[in-house]
């Protein structure tokens, strides 16, 4: 019949949780609300990574090479590059032949082959990340016997223009969407505790430390949170699912392919769970220090 | 073992200052029972409050047991709460969700002497029960009793850390004549066994069975008298 003091505050977080239930369940929703948009943002930035992963990793290197290079030397220098992740070397009298298909006419070009081949011979390469590629494509300029380095340098940059802007507009939302949802749990928080005015000055007649009688209070907070983190959790988990589903079966272009790998989704669903516990931790501290004294 | 040394209290109130309690001087020896009397507004329940350790007086010291409470931060004021002040109330004040036995318990858990297993809390917690006849009533939570017996939880809940001293305000006030009484005579017995008391009572008939009579009127104490002398 003891209490204990994990037992006793806990207890009255739930009284207190239930004696505002419905004031409790629209601050879980509404905390529920604002971490599924923040939620969504982040699928939708991993989805945008990948699919500016996969247009990077499709950004081809040409190294040109000059009629006296070393092949084998370039051969070796491009595996001693960090960042590169395969290099074909392309004789010139296939890049001819490349060049025809590409054009649909392989007659036309018949009178190029041999002697009169206007073309270098070249090593195509690919990068891992698209923010290398500049790097990359320096330093095999200054590779002895390399003519010149060709990638898509316009495109490269307009998508890393992109990624940084849309990062940067994700960190804000988010950010907002974070700060309101805190000052809603204060608020409430609030409520909560000017309902309880009565018994907290009881409790301090009694000689109940801050610690006592803030603990129910941060309880409380904590599980609006994490309800609210749950709820939006399994609802954005079960959108995000059907989504990622239909959106496979389209088989649509390759690099639009929707991320479906746990290993990078659990991040970002952990990450809610733990995001609305300490934001229901962090408004019901702020509340709790503004409003309750021992 | 209490000392009220020139105690004010000021209010400020919209743009006024009151004066609540002017230049209050009192000593409370270990044993006494001090009825503490005066019209209402008066500053009674603000005196108490500030013996108690539960406001700060605006000037002046309180010195219980030798220690001067004026330099306290809150949780060592919530320590000497616990151990050294038990307080009741007019209107009970039980914690509603709570039943007769954790509200008896709830001071000893503040205090650190309850750990949820301790059989000394457990068994001390039933003997105050038992001393103010509640014991039959320990798993019941405050709206299934009446006032009478509200208020006998509440003395045991102010004993439950065995305070230098028992601090009421008013605790009869709302119980009909007779169940004031019963209560009363609870409080006299505690005090023949060497409980400190003092009380703010409206009162006289309680206020004469005190040892001492304090009267105050407009935050000053206007009367000092033992009741024998009387
Ligand atoms: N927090 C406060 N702010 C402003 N004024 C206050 C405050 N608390 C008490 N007062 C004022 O101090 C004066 C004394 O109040 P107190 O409660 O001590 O009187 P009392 O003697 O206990 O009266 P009663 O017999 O009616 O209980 C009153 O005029 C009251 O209005
Ligand atoms: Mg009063």
């Amino acid at each position: 019949m003891n209490l204990n003091a994990i037992k006793y505050c806990l207890r009255q977080g739930v009284v207190s949780l239930f004696r505002n239930f419905w004031l409790a369940v629209v601050t879980a929703g509404m905390i529920a609300v604002s971490l599924a948009i923040l939620g969504g943002f982040l699928l939708v930035a991993l989805n945008v990574g990948q699919i500016l992963y996969n247009i990077a990793g499709n950004v081809e290197i040409s190294v040109f090479l000059r009629d006296d290079a070393d092949q084998e030397l370039i051969r070796t220098r491009l595996d001693g590059l960090d960042g590169v992740r395969e290099h074909t070397f392309i004789p010139r009298e296939q890049g001819l032949t490349d060049f025809g298909y590409a054009l649909g006419d392989s007659a036309l070009f018949a009178g190029l082959a041999g002697e009169n081949n206007p073309l270098p011979d070249m090593f195509r390469v690919r990068v891992g990340e698209s923010d290398m590629v500049e790097a990359l494509a320096e330093k095999m300029r200054a590779f002895p016997g390399v003519e010149f380095v060709d990638y898509g340098e316009e495109l490269v940059a307009r998508l890393l223009g992109v990624t940084r802007w849309l990062n940067a507009f994700f960190l804000a939302i988010s950010f907002l969407l974070a700060a309101s949802a805190v000052f809603l749990i204060v608020t409430i928080i609030r409520l909560s505790v000017m309902a309880r005015q009565e018994e907290i000055g009881v409790m301090k007649y009694l000689g109940a430390s801050n610690f006592f009688i803030r603990a129910p209070f941060f309880l409380e907070g904590m599980a609006m949170g994490w309800a609210g983190a749950l709820s939006a959790a399994v609802a954005l988990g079960a959108a995000y699912h059907r989504l990622a589903f239909s959106l496979q079966r389209e088989a649509l272009l390759f690099f639009l392919q929707p991320v479906t790998d746990p290993e990078k989704l659990w991040p970002v669903f952990a990450g809610l769970l733990a995001l609305g516990t300490v934001m229901g931790g962090l408004g019901s501290l702020v509340s709790v220090r503004r409003f309750v004294r021992a | 073992m209490i000392q009220a040394e020139n105690i004010t209290k000021l209010y400020k109130v919209g743009g006024n200052v009151i004066k609540v309690l002017n230049d209050i001087n009192l000593q409370v020896e270990k044993g006494e029972f001090i009825a503490l009397q005066g019209p209402s507004g008066c500053g009674k329940s603000t005196l108490l409050n500030i013996l108690g350790c539960l406001e700060t007086a605006t000037s002046g010291r309180i010195l219980i047991d030798g220690v001067d409470t004026s330099r306290l931060n809150d949780d060592d004021l919530a320590k000497i709460r616990q151990g050294k002040i038990g307080y009741i109330f007019q209107a009970y004040n039980l914690i509603p969700t709570l039943n007769a036995y954790e509200n008896v318990v709830l001071p000893m858990l503040f205090a650190g002497e309850d750990d949820g297993k301790s059989s000394m809390a457990a068994k001390r917690t039933a003997m105050l029960l038992k001393s103010v006849a509640m014991h039959d009533r320990m798993t019941h939570k405050p709206s299934e009793l009446s006032g009478g017996e509200q208020q006998r939880v509440a003395i045991a809940r102010a004993l439950s850390n065995n305070p230098s001293i028992l601090i009421g305000d008013e605790p009869t006030g709302n119980l009909d004549s007779k169940t004031g009484l019963a209560v009363l005579d609870i409080l006299i017995n505690l005090n023949k066994e060497g409980q400190t008391i003092i009380l703010a009572t409206h009162d006289s008939t309680i206020a004469h069975m005190a040892s001492r009579i304090v009267k105050m009127k407009d935050g000053r104490i206007i009367n000092n008298s033992s009741t024998k002398e009387h």
